[in-house]
């Protein structure tokens, strides 16, 4: 079998090369106004990744992710009140820690499938967001400002830029491993997956406080630009439900379709600042068509139009529109 | 000859309806044994309960004399059962495959290497005649060739009881033979015990040892095929009280 030495072919020079521009460029350009939107960018790469590996590749929805990603924003302000600057690595490193326990600790949520799971795991971010409310400690409903003296939004960006890096590598490895497997059997029929020998509550809640200690360390790095948290703000449903709507938009189960997702998202909220229904309107729009006529999103969509190219396939595959369908007796 | 399987006095029934009553057979090592009746007579529910999938309302199910009535699917996998479907389920999202390799990477009790897995999916695939459907999408081959890959997929756990669930439903006449030429080669070449649901008389009838008929949930008859063709209440359920042969 011949060997492909990954390491030096030159499609992976030019990969790390661009990586590496991406990073460094924003930079060069002395702007904190742009170093703060291209992290807010980074971070919703991140969390689409942390829901896509829940939902895209294990088929299980969470719906309350924000407490995650709100839980990592408070451990982190929290630290950073009793030891300064050092507080943001070791913040986010606890964040992590406590919102992978919290994961954990609502792993009996895994009993409920589908829309259930769904909906209970909306309570488990309604719980922590109250429970942070009753918290005067924690500065209650108004929410924790935090300085952050001496570290510049470059060192911000740079952060955040690698976390998100390793993150997208991470998936990626995820993907083709054993336990990459064992998630896309579950996501695509559970019962087989059982019978086959896979044992699905492992995986889940594995694969569930994983998820919620990249959405945590998310949050330690939203805190790191804006500096102020309140609970209304980081354990908002869109921390939850956008972030999902970025990765079915981008292609769900893939490890770029989420980056397409945020990108596209992230960039609407920017260009349309201040008109936030149009945004939505127009988000929700098309997650709407993606999930009624295109459901492998835009990586679907991409690689159906390769395959169009090649002839492996005519439209009527790859867009589920009914009436340009050919009648198909059997399903599916 | 060792009894590999045995189903003891099996009840399992849904809500008030009884759907299997007292069912007791057993299956010797490395035979093929037919298990046929009337549509609704319980044959695929008990397929359920011997992989796990019902825990019996009574009765038990003993592994070369272990109990193994209740236990999950996933153990009794790993156990050396495995099955197919009736209608057949595949991950329909991977290609065939990858779905083949399920059954190495993870149906069988010792763990495997990537490598190996797909050399001996590839094996399997092969040995089910879909070698070169290996790269499409498990959701673009036909029901007889998903039946197929089904097939290959349990064969990778290397069971040592194969439960089929319908295998040959729908195949064409030289589809047909071929399972019938396979089944008989996974018991011969593989050293597997097969219990095989079947309508289609032409094909159990022709490779079946042994024979069990369930009738609303009843064991009405076990015998080899040709004392199965002669039985009258074998004949009664399937044609009626009224129909009388010669």
């Amino acid at each position: 079998m011949a060997k492909v030495n990954r390491k030096i072919s030159s499609r992976n020079i030019v990969a790390v090369i661009l990586i590496l521009l991406v990073g460094i460029i924003p930079l060069l350009l002395r702007s904190s106004f742009i170093l703060r939107i291209l992290t807010l960018y980074a971070i919703y790469i991140i969390l689409a990744q942390a829901v896509n590996l829940l939902a895209g590749y294990t088929g299980y929805f969470n719906f309350g992710n924000a407490a995650f990603f709100g839980l990592g924003a408070y451990t982190t302000a929290v630290i950073i009140r009793s030891v300064g600057n050092i507080g943001l690595p070791l913040g986010m490193l606890c964040g992590a820690g406590l919102a992978a326990t919290v994961a954990l600790a609502f792993s009996p949520l895994f009993r409920l499938h589908g829309i259930f799971f769904g909906m209970a795991t909306m309570f488990v971010n309604t719980i922590i967001r109250e429970y942070i409310k009753m918290r005067s400690d924690l500065g209650g409903t108004y929410g924790i400002d935090v300085s952050l003296p001496g570290i510049s939004f470059d060192i911000i960006w740079g952060s955040t830029y690698i976390f998100m890096v390793f993150v997208i590598l991470m998936i990626y490895r995820f993907s083709i491993s054993k336990i990459g497997r064992a998630c896309k059997a579950i996501r695509d029929d559970e019962l087989l997956a059982e019978c086959i020998g896979i044992y699905p509550l492992r995986y889940k809640v594995a694969v569930f406080a994983i998820s919620a200690a990249i959405a945590a360390i998310a949050g330690g790095f939203y805190l790191s630009i804006y500096q102020f948290i309140s609970p209304s703000i980081v354990f908002d449903p869109v921390w939850s439900i956008q972030c999902l709507n970025m990765m079915l938009i981008g292609g769900e189960g893939t490890i770029l379709g989420p980056i397409f997702g945020a990108i596209f998202f992230t960039t609407l909220s920017v260009t349309l600042v201040g008109l936030k229904e149009l945004q939505m309107l127009i988000f929700a729009a098309i997650v709407i068509f993606v999930i009624a006529f295109a459901p492998g999103g835009f990586m679907g969509i991409y690689e159906g139009a390769i395959k169009i190219y090649r002839g492996e396939k005519k439209i009527e595959d790859i867009f589920k529109i009914p009436f340009l369908k050919k009648s198909r007796y059997i399903q599916k | 000859m060792r009894i590999m399987l045995e189903v003891v006095n099996v009840t399992h029934k849904f809500g008030g309806l009884y759907a299997l009553q007292d069912v007791s057979f057993k299956l010797k090592e490395k035979s093929i044994m037919g298990l046929i009746g009337p549509n609704g007579s319980g044959k695929t529910t008990l397929i359920n309960v011997i992989s796990g999938i019902y825990k019996p309302v009574a009765g038990k199910i003993l592994l070369e004399g272990k109990d193994i009535t209740g236990l999950k699917p996933n153990d009794i996998c790993k156990m050396g059962i495995l099955r197919t479907f009736q209608i057949p389920r595949l991950f329909l999202r991977q290609t065939v495959l990858d779905n083949v390799m399920y059954g190495a990477l993870f149906g069988r009790k010792k763990p495997v290497s990537l490598s190996e897995a797909r050399e001996d999916s590839l094996y399997f695939l092969n040995f089910v005649g879909l070698g070169h459907k290996k790269n499409l999408m498990a959701s673009q081959i036909n029901v007889y060739e998903r039946k197929m890959v089904e097939l290959a997929m349990a064969l990778n756990a290397l069971p040592r009881v194969l439960l089929l669930d319908e295998l040959v439903a729908g195949a064409n006449p030289q589809e047909m033979l071929f399972c019938m030429e396979i089944v008989k080669k996974i018991r011969d070449e593989f050293g597997i015990t097969i219990l095989w649901i079947e309508h289609v008389m032409k094909a159990i009838m022709n490779v079946a040892e042994t024979i069990v008929v369930l009738n609303f949930g009843k064991k009405i008859a076990e015998g080899s095929p040709k004392e199965i063709a002669r039985n009258k209440e074998v004949i009664e359920a399937y044609l009626g009280a009224e129909y009388k042969i010669g």
